[in-house]
């Protein structure tokens, strides 16, 4: 199957999960970035860079009501964003520091874009329900039902589009960048992998501070470290 | 019980879709008991009136939401057996569950058992394996399914009574997991540092450090998470290739 379809669509069906309150959480960006690795015939790279996303936020929560990006759509553009692009001529030789950091950017406006789409939609919806109220004021019962049900569709064509335009585009944006950027830069990016999970760890350390909490990820870290620090 | 409660128990993990700023999940939560409400009713008047009660506003916890409609599903049934259970009661309680069980569902599944199935995850990452994504995901199903499914079964068939035990029962874990959570946290710390250490020795550790340091000063200025996230990733993006040409420029 065509890649940019296929990766719109599992976009389609992931936020589906994710905005359907179904909630089984194959739409985070670990697991989502793995299946997208797999349609596209490499899910050691789709599962890597869905992992670095995930570890970029992780120990973030989101909020009740609070205003929360839509990472699932970021965890497939990301993952597809760094396979596809380096199989664009221009990009071939591109460095995956610099392919990894231009898909994640990538992945956080399309997280953007997607929250700003559900936010918009939600504020809209109320043709919806005042639709299916009437409806149920009609005795007509099945009607408002399919109506709920059917915000079900909205969510895939949502998810489907967003991925879609994305993994059209952004190889070839990507391929553009590593083609005008200068040799230094692409290889000085090099351990960027190494650094990002360091944003992920602040972020938890900042949800441990209190006492007890701290104590334990301390315990974690030093056991941790040492062992690999002394070879065990 | 798949016989007895299934088409109710599908609509369940749907309650959320559409969500919207008039009534939240309030057509969700209509969806879910549309298939009893016939039962209840003894006209077409008062199918409606019934229908229009449970249409209403209605903000919970989605995974909480299936006791909350097990308990509702009870009580009507109860009132329309000819038991003296006026409305205002079934409102009164339904909203009161409301509040309690996602204040309690939010900080157990949001706040606990999610961050630490993903750390568990990204730790087997780091390692190239797949089986911290495995255990994360059985991990958070597992109480998910049995919160949603067992949740709605304990409503229905015990009612309101036992909301107490229910909840104790399902959240005696979380100060456990919270532990374990903060401990998994720390080793992803090491192991992160560890690889940093491994690729580019103490001058990738200290940027590492200083990263780290950064987030947690930006989270507790509570910055908006995308942007922190876009911060961080340019500025260690923009250190690199610094480093590389001060390294350049002294040579």
């Amino acid at each position: 199957m065509n890649p940019v379809l296929s990766t719109a669509l599992l976009g389609g069906a992931l936020a589906v999960d994710n905005r359907s309150s179904l909630r089984l959480l194959v739409s985070q960006p670990l697991c989502g970035g793995l299946l997208t690795g797999l349609l596209l015939g490499e899910p050691r790279a789709g599962f890597f860079a869905g992992a670095i996303l995930q570890m970029l936020f992780l120990g973030w929560m989101n909020v009740r009501g609070g205003r929360a990006p839509d990472l699932p759509l970021g965890g497939v553009t990301a993952a597809a964003l760094s396979i596809l692009a380096r199989k664009v001529p221009a990009s071939e030789a591109g460095v995956p520091g610099l392919i990894l950091f231009l898909a994640i950017l990538g992945a956080l406006a399309v997280a953007v874009v997607g929250r700003a789409l559900y936010r918009y939609g939600e504020s809209r919806s109320y043709v919806l329900t005042e639709t299916a109220l009437r409806f149920i004021g009609e005795g007509r019962m099945r009607l408002a039902c399919g109506l709920h049900l059917s915000s079900l569709a909205a969510h895939f064509v949502a998810g489907f589009a967003i991925v879609g335009a994305a993994v059209l585009i952004g190889p070839r944006i990507i391929a553009g960048v590593t083609e005008v950027t200068p040799a230094l830069w692409s290889d000085a990016m090099g351990p960027l992998a190494v650094l990002l999970p360091f944003v992920g760890a602040g972020t938890l350390l900042a949800r441990n501070l209190a006492r007890i909490r701290l104590f334990l990820f301390l315990a974690g870290f030093l056991i941790v470290y040492l062992m690999s620090f002394f070879g065990g | 019980m798949a016989r007895r409660y299934g088409s109710q128990i599908w609509r369940i993990f749907l309650i959320g879709s559409s969500r919207n700023e008039r009534l939240l999940d309030g057509l969700g939560f209509f969806t879910v008991l549309e298939p009893l409400i016939e039962r209840w009713a003894a006209s077409v008047e008062e199918r409606v009136r019934i229908a229009k009660r449970h249409a209403g506003y209605f903000n919970a916890n989605p995974i909480m939401s299936s006791y909350i409609a097990g308990v509702t599903a009870n009580l009507e049934e109860r009132r329309a057996g000819g038991e003296a259970i006026p409305p205002e009661r079934i409102d009164r309680v339904k909203s009161a569950l409301s509040s309690v069980l996602t204040a309690r569902a939010d900080s157990f599944f949001e706040n606990t058992l999610l961050p630490l199935g993903l750390t568990i995850g990204c730790i087997s990452a780091i390692n190239n394996s797949y089986i911290g994504l495995a255990v994360f995901l059985v991990l958070y199903n597992a109480y998910q399914f049995q919160s949603r499914i067992g949740g709605y079964r304990i409503g229905v068939e015990l009612g309101e009574g036992v909301g107490g035990d229910f909840v104790a029962r399902l959240f005696r874990e979380e100060r456990f997991l919270g532990g374990a959570a903060a401990f998994v946290a720390g080793v992803f710390a090491a192991l992160a540092s560890a690889g940093a250490r491994e690729a580019g020795g103490t001058r990738l550790l200290i940027a590492g450090a200083v990263i780290a340091a950064l987030a947690v000063v930006l989270k507790r200025r509570r910055m908006p998470v995308v942007r922190r996230v876009a911060l961080l990733t340019f500025g260690t993006a923009l250190y690199l290739v610094a480093i590389v040409y001060i390294g350049r420029v002294i040579r």
